[in-house]
């Protein structure tokens, strides 16, 4: 009898553990997903080998650089931004993504090396330019989320994140980018 | 007790299979990992010289210039920046092997950031290792890092590694 009683113990034991183990086992989703650092404009925000500053946000029908001119059926999101690499020089600044709603807009490849979205990235020292974004006019308003990452896939690895509410920010008929620059703090 | 005296050798197999099991998946991948790249260091303390693959290494001389200098501003470095210089000397036996050049900052034995080398401020007649080489000579590679590179109690070394001993490779300080 008291054998019989042990077994059922060790039994339901034993389907606490696998109950336990089934519900916290992370599911491959949340295994891969990215790790978001939070912050807004201004703030410097860092990750495992990546640390951005988002400094301006504006909006534009046309987009000038010191070798380049873009227009748009849309509106341009020129973000200004400072962007350098943690403990290792082996990445760039591949992954700069705007998420309006549920729809995500790649850093525009129009202004070729005017911006310093795809440009590598030097630890401790920053990389300082403007990022395009190319985006419908119906999306340029309301809340949005800058996000950076070095690499392209950003899966179990850091993401930068800072929120823009583009409706408080004024459309400028012509703008002129900044220049890329290195250094500085 | 009747029942694990009855099972003992199977209980005794499990003992040994369970963590041979779990050390064999890990040594797979870790040691894997950790070959491919520079993971085990020889440190090379300053004005000594190391046999590494098939040659002797030595820092010959190392040099540091600030974007604030009038010589970092000739060069043009970058505001908040440094240019290291490090000189180092190569006695192959045969052709010299070729070699990767990295700047590590560390404290104590811990890198904390690693600078790739770069050619953009560089005026040397070479500027890494020369594979069709065969007798002593000597070259400068540059670094650019951050101002605070290697301040207070951090040290910099030069990261020397050649493709055929990895994992192991050069900590050259100087």
């Amino acid at each position: 009898m008291t054998r019989r009683l042990l077994n059922g113990l060790v039994l339901v034991a034993l389907l606490v553990v696998a109950g336990f183990v089934i519900h916290t086992t992370p599911t491959d989703a949340q295994r891969d997903a990215p790790i978001v650092v939070s912050g807004a404009i201004g703030s410097p925000l860092s990750g495992r080998n990546i640390a951005v500053t988002v400094h301006e946000v504006h909006l534009a029908d046309v987009v000038s650089t010191a070798s380049w001119q873009g227009e748009t059926e849309g509106v341009w999101v020129v973000v200004d931004a400072s962007a350098a690499a943690v403990e290792t020089e082996n990445g760039a600044l591949l992954n700069a993504a705007l998420v309006i709603g549920d729809r995500t807009f790649s850093a525009s490849g129009r202004p070729g090396l005017d911006t310093i979205a795809d440009q590598s990235l030097a630890v401790g020292i920053p990389i300082t330019g403007p990022i395009m974004f190319e985006v419908p006019v119906d999306a340029a308003n309301g809340r949005a989320e800058l996000r950076f990452a070095q690499n392209g896939d950003p899966r179990a690895d850091s993401v930068l994140a800072v929120a823009v509410d583009l409706s408080g920010l004024e459309l400028e008929e012509m703008l002129t980018a900044s220049e890329i620059s290195r250094g500085g703090s | 007790m009747s029942w694990i005296r009855s099972n003992w050798i199977a209980l005794a197999a499990l003992v040994a299979l369970i963590p041979a099991t779990i050390g064999l998946t890990f040594s797979a991948q870790w040691l894997g990992y950790f070959a491919t790249w520079p993971s085990e260091p020889t440190v090379v303390p300053v004005n000594q010289s190391a046999t590494y693959d098939t040659a002797d290494w030595s820092v010959l001389d190392a040099t540091r210039v600030s974007a604030d200098s009038q010589e970092g501003s000739d060069l043009g470095l970058p505001e908040g920046t440094d240019l290291v210089s490090v000189q180092v000397r190569v006695d192959p036996r045969g052709p010299s092997p070729y070699c990767t050049l990295e700047l590590d900052e560390l404290r104590d034995d811990t890198i904390l950031r690693t600078w790739n080398a770069t050619l953009e401020f560089t005026t040397a007649e070479r500027s890494g290792c020369e594979s069709d080489y065969a007798v002593t000579y000597s070259f400068e590679t540059q670094f650019l890092v951050p101002s605070d590179a290697g301040a207070d109690d951090l040290g910099l070394a030069l990261n020397l590694s050649t493709t055929d001993e990895l994992p192991r490779y050069l900590r050259l300080y100087f």
